[in-house]
């Protein structure tokens, strides 16, 4: 169109300049005559049908201008707009990592984990046999394929030594997950039935043991007193499945995989295999259940051991997100409630903006814009708001993630896969969007043609802001604010509470570390000479108050459990026998971690003998009541589930200890003396008077010279350790409080802004009544009161909406109940002040009017 | 007495019509052409025409089709379609019709 104008224009010059003007005047008096192009071209689009382009982009430039006149207002709009983008945004990142996507394997719904389960003790998700899976590999017709997965530690030597943990799985794994090697091959059933020496390595240790050489493919590496040959590398960003005792945690990266055969020494094993397989299709997750419980039962009638145990398919889908769902879920609510309350805001604010620029809009009204026009006019300032905030929101939400990554979440699986992708994206976008257009249709509601004119006459708002409205969106703001910071209370007791409770052992200033001898060189007392002189030389270091030796520290992991009972008072069928977890500790063990005896003495070791079925131990403050209620237990003998069978005289009885983090109450454990029987790999822990993390170096130095091919690793102090077993209820209590003070601040200035506007509609009443000798003080508590009314009714509201909901938080809340009375109680007060603390500003505006110049103006 | 009148709507589509009966023409040979054919007497307002030609090829009486001009310039040139080429005649007929009536009246008084 521009070039016919164009074309038209210079042709015209061209046609007077050829009929005598000169160049100059030709143009003046054609362009006169042509008129505005401008205006041609408006009023030829017009009939065209093309007007709207041309409005559109009236309106965005006219939004953005009218935006810049009032910066404060759109600064409050756009913040608002992104905080609650971002808040949600970070949860829907990690909502969405872990919860929604499908788990990385090619069709991964098809994957589901087998457990054993004990019936009469209620045990589920208890570890298979080996002769148990082999059962089922044989008689199963749900599953294409069965695989199973249990932990190896190896050692690698180059650079020092360094222990790496990895999985023994069957060679059918591979097909289970159906991934396989990017470099190499998977092993194959023949090198895994004859225990070939094969290895496959993951990305992470190739890169950073093997310096990546491709040349690694068939080369022999010494693993400590092993020699593999690395047959295959797992591609880069491979996570393998991880549940179970291989399950997410700080140390529990599998950096290697080794074959696993079923053989007569590993049937001996117990229960502790871990089995993973893969559905046929067609087959249904029930259908596997049951026939696997069948299959089960059978085993129950063929082999005593497996009387009273039945087996349970569960998905790994649900296995692996199954433990932080609720938690995740509740975030999610409470992220999509702070949404809430940012899209009750920009109503909020919208409607506030279009009040004051009442007389404007009718003016415009009187100048022959339709109320179509003025529409879309609103829609575009929303849009314009939205389009500058949800970038805002996605930086937010990027900030967000790698902030709660430095946390150190660790107990949450499939955190690698929490980043911020286009869905996260696409919502900030569309819930931004939905803010502000869904703000301004509210708004627009109010544009009824009466009032235009009404707007243009008084020049004032006239009745554009009914209160109702206004009202009832603070009132449902302090409501989702009293309900966000309830969730925010109940979440940071249960942390408090997990935080405080007493684990039986004071951690400050203890480290642990975890010393592993290879077997085939350290056999018979060997290892036993070699703890003790470690433990003798890291006494002497400076700083080193004492030194203690354990199998497993409390927090380090799951070790043997086994039955226990009275001598003489066997369990009966169907009874649920007392389990203790065993423990095997040096005498200064329970002085080094602060574990107090409660009644008789440690174990003397000149007292071990070499009968390991005839032995004295100390046990627990459970243990005892549990089989000798309301009796002395020292000199009694029990009978521990071990070796056969292994009569334990009790010496000495110790307080409780929470071996498995504060969530998991204590529950009976044996302590036998180190002497007796000590193991291959122990734990040390020392407790030291200065900074624990300065002795390692010592410390290791210590070891290498003893034996430089023995690893030191798993080095933390038992403060990180407890840090990290909350991790999960860290995360939770820091996103809930945070997302409950941006709902405090929201409700806030909701409240000071509603009372601006009551106040700046009743100014004339105001003014009457200061007039009429009304005291400053009887104006203020006017508008406090007014405040306050709004918040008590949305508390009201916010609270029970909060009995109702935190129901759902009960399943992750450790000693405090979702109906908490405190919490409840504290956080309406905090509420009411905080409406308290808001009403101020507005309270001394309205005793500042002037009631002369408001009588003037009647 | 105005020497420039101005045209009623309808009229000018007429008018575009009939121009365009000689062949295709660019924008602002139409206007050129009415006001040769009617001795200066009918200047054509760009403001005017182009919407004309806007509307007309809307009603799909005329079609438009980008060329090149002697020199090389590019130009958008109208041309009458068949069903165009029918409304003209009709238009004709209607617009004499009216403009007896007119005469008819102006002469009665």
């Amino acid at each position: 169109m521009d070039d016919e104008m164009r074309f038209h224009l210079e042709s015209e010059i061209a046609d007077r300049v050829r009929s005598g003007m000169t160049r100059e005047e030709a143009r003046r008096t054609a362009l006169r005559d042509f008129g505005g192009v401008a205006r041609h071209k408006e009023e030829a689009r017009e009939v065209r049908h093309l007007r709207w382009i041309d409005d559109l982009a009236q309106d965005l430039r006219y939004a953005v201008r009218s935006l810049r006149h009032a910066p404060g207002v759109a600064v409050a709009s756009i913040a608002t707009l992104a905080l609650g983008t971002g808040a949600v945004a970070t949860v829907y990142s990690l909502v969405n990592g872990i919860l929604l996507r499908p788990l990385p394997y090619p069709q991964s719904d098809r994957l589901a984990v087998i457990w054993e389960h004990n019936i009469p003790r209620n045990l589920t998700q208890n570890p298979v046999s080996v002769s148990n899976f082999e059962a089922f590999r044989e008689r199963s017709r749900s599953f294409a394929a069965l695989a199973m997965m249990t932990a190896e530690r190896l050692t690698l030597l180059a650079d020092g030594p360094e222990r790496v943990l990895g999985g023994a799985v069957s060679p059918s794994w591979f097909g289970v997950i159906a991934t396989r090697p990017a470099l190499g091959r998977a092993f194959t059933t023949q090198e895994a039935e004859q225990a070939a020496s094969v290895i496959v390595l993951s990305h992470a240790l190739w890169k950073s043991r093997f310096a990546a050489d491709p040349a690694i493919i068939g080369l022999t590496v010494q693993f400590g007193d092993r020699s593999l040959t690395v047959v295959g590398v797992m591609a880069e960003g491979f996570g393998p499945p991880a549940f179970g005792y291989l399950g997410f945690s700080s140390s529990n990266e599998q950096r290697f995989w080794v074959p696993f055969v079923p053989n007569d020494a590993n049937r001996r094993w117990g229960r502790a295999v871990l089995v993973l397989g893969r559905l046929r299709s067609g087959v249904s997750l029930e259908q596997a259940n049951a026939e696997i419980r069948s299959i089960a039962a059978n085993r129950a009638l063929e082999v005593q051991y497996n009387r009273d145990w039945t087996a349970d398919v569960v998905s790994l889908h649900s296995q692996v997100t199954g433990p932080v769902r609720a938690a995740l879920l509740v975030l999610l609510v409470a992220a999509a409630g702070l949404f809430t309350t940012t899209m009750v805001n920009t109503a909020f604010i919208t409607f506030a903006r279009l009040r004051r620029r009442s007389s404007e809009l009718g003016l415009r009204a009187a100048l022959g814009a339709g109320r179509g026009r003025l529409l879309r006019q609103l829609f575009a300032e929303a849009v314009a708001i939205a389009m500058i905030g949800a970038p805002i929101g996605i930086l937010l939400a990027i900030a967000g993630v790698k902030g709660l990554l430095v946390t150190r979440p660790v107990n949450l699986p499939r955190l690698g896969e929490v980043i911020v992708d286009w869905r996260v994206v696409g919502l900030v976008v569309f819930g931004s969007l939905a803010a502000t257009v869904l703000a301004a249709v509210v708004s627009a509601l109010r544009l009824r043609s009466k009032q235009l004119s009404e707007m243009l006459a008084h020049g004032t708002a006239g009745r554009v802001t009914a209160p109702v409205v206004g009202r009832t969106l603070v009132i449902a703001e302090v409501a989702l604010a009293l309900l966000l910071a309830v969730g925010a209370g109940l979440a940071m007791r249960s942390f408090l509470y997990l935080r405080a409770t007493d684990l039986g052992f004071s951690p400050g200033a203890v480290l642990a570390f975890r010393v592993s001898l290879a077997e085939q060189r350290y056999s018979g007392d060997r290892p036993r000479i070699f703890f003790e002189q470690l433990a003798t030389g890291i006494r002497t270091l400076p700083g080193v108050r004492a030194v203690g030796l354990v199998s497993v520290r409390p927090l380090g992991g799951n070790d043997v459990a086994t039955n226990v009972w009275r001598q003489g008072n066997p369990p009966r069928p169907g009874e649920a026998p007392t389990v203790a977890d065993v423990v095997t500790v040096s005498p200064e063990y329970f002085t080094t971690m602060g574990i107090p005896l409660i009644a008789g003495r440690l174990v003397e070791p000149k007292n071990v003998g070499a009968n390991l079925n005839i032995r004295d131990g100390i046990i627990s403050r459970t243990m005892a009541t549990s089989l000798w209620p309301g009796e002395a237990a020292v000199g009694k003998i029990a009978i521990v589930n071990l070796n056969g069978s292994t009569e334990l005289t009790v010496v000495g009885v110790v307080d409780d200890v929470r071996l498995y983090g504060p969530a998991v109450p204590a529950r009976s454990t044996v302590y036998f003396a180190f002497e007796g029987e000590t193991r291959s790999t122990m734990d040390v822990v020392l407790r030291t008077t200065s900074r624990p993390d300065a002795l390692m170096p010592a410390i290791r130095a210590l070891v290498a010279t003893a034996d430089r091919t023995v690893p030191v690793y798993s080095v933390m102090t038992l403060d990180t350790a407890i840090a990290d077993s909350v991790a999960q209820e860290r995360l939770t209590f820091a996103l809930l409080v945070g997302f409950s003070a941006v709902a405090l601040a929201l409700a806030a200035a909701g409240v000071t802004g509603m009372l601006m506007i009551e106040v700046a509609r009743r100014r004339r009443e105001l003014g009457i009544r200061i007039a009429l000798g009304a005291a400053p003080g009887q104006v203020r508590t006017a508008v406090v009161r007014s405040g306050l009314t709004l918040a008590l009714l949305g508390s009201a509201i916010g609270a029970t909406g909060a009995l109702v909901l935190t129901r759902f938080m009960s399943s992750f809340l450790h000693g405090v109940a979702p109906n908490d009375l405190t919490t409840y109680v504290t956080v309406t007060l905090v509420l009411l002040g905080t409406a308290l603390g808001a009403s101020y500003l507005p309270a001394r505006h309205a005793t500042r009017v002037d009631p002369l110049e408001v009588l003037r103006a009647e | 007495m105005p020497d420039r009148a101005d045209l009623l709507q309808g009229t000018l589509d007429l008018l575009v019509l009939k121009t365009l009966r000689l062949g295709p023409l660019h924008g602002w040979g139409i206007s050129k052409r009415i006001r040769e054919l009617s001795r200066d007497v009918l200047q054509v307002n760009q403001g005017s025409l182009y919407p004309a030609l806007y509307r007309l090829e809307d009603r799909g009486l005329i079609e438009a089709e980008w060329g090149t001009s002697a020199d090389g310039r590019r130009i958008k040139l109208y041309a009458l379609t068949p069903l165009g080429r029918r409304q003209a005649t009709e238009e004709q007929k209607s617009w004499r019709l009216f403009s007896a009536a007119v005469e008819q009246l102006l002469h009665s008084t």
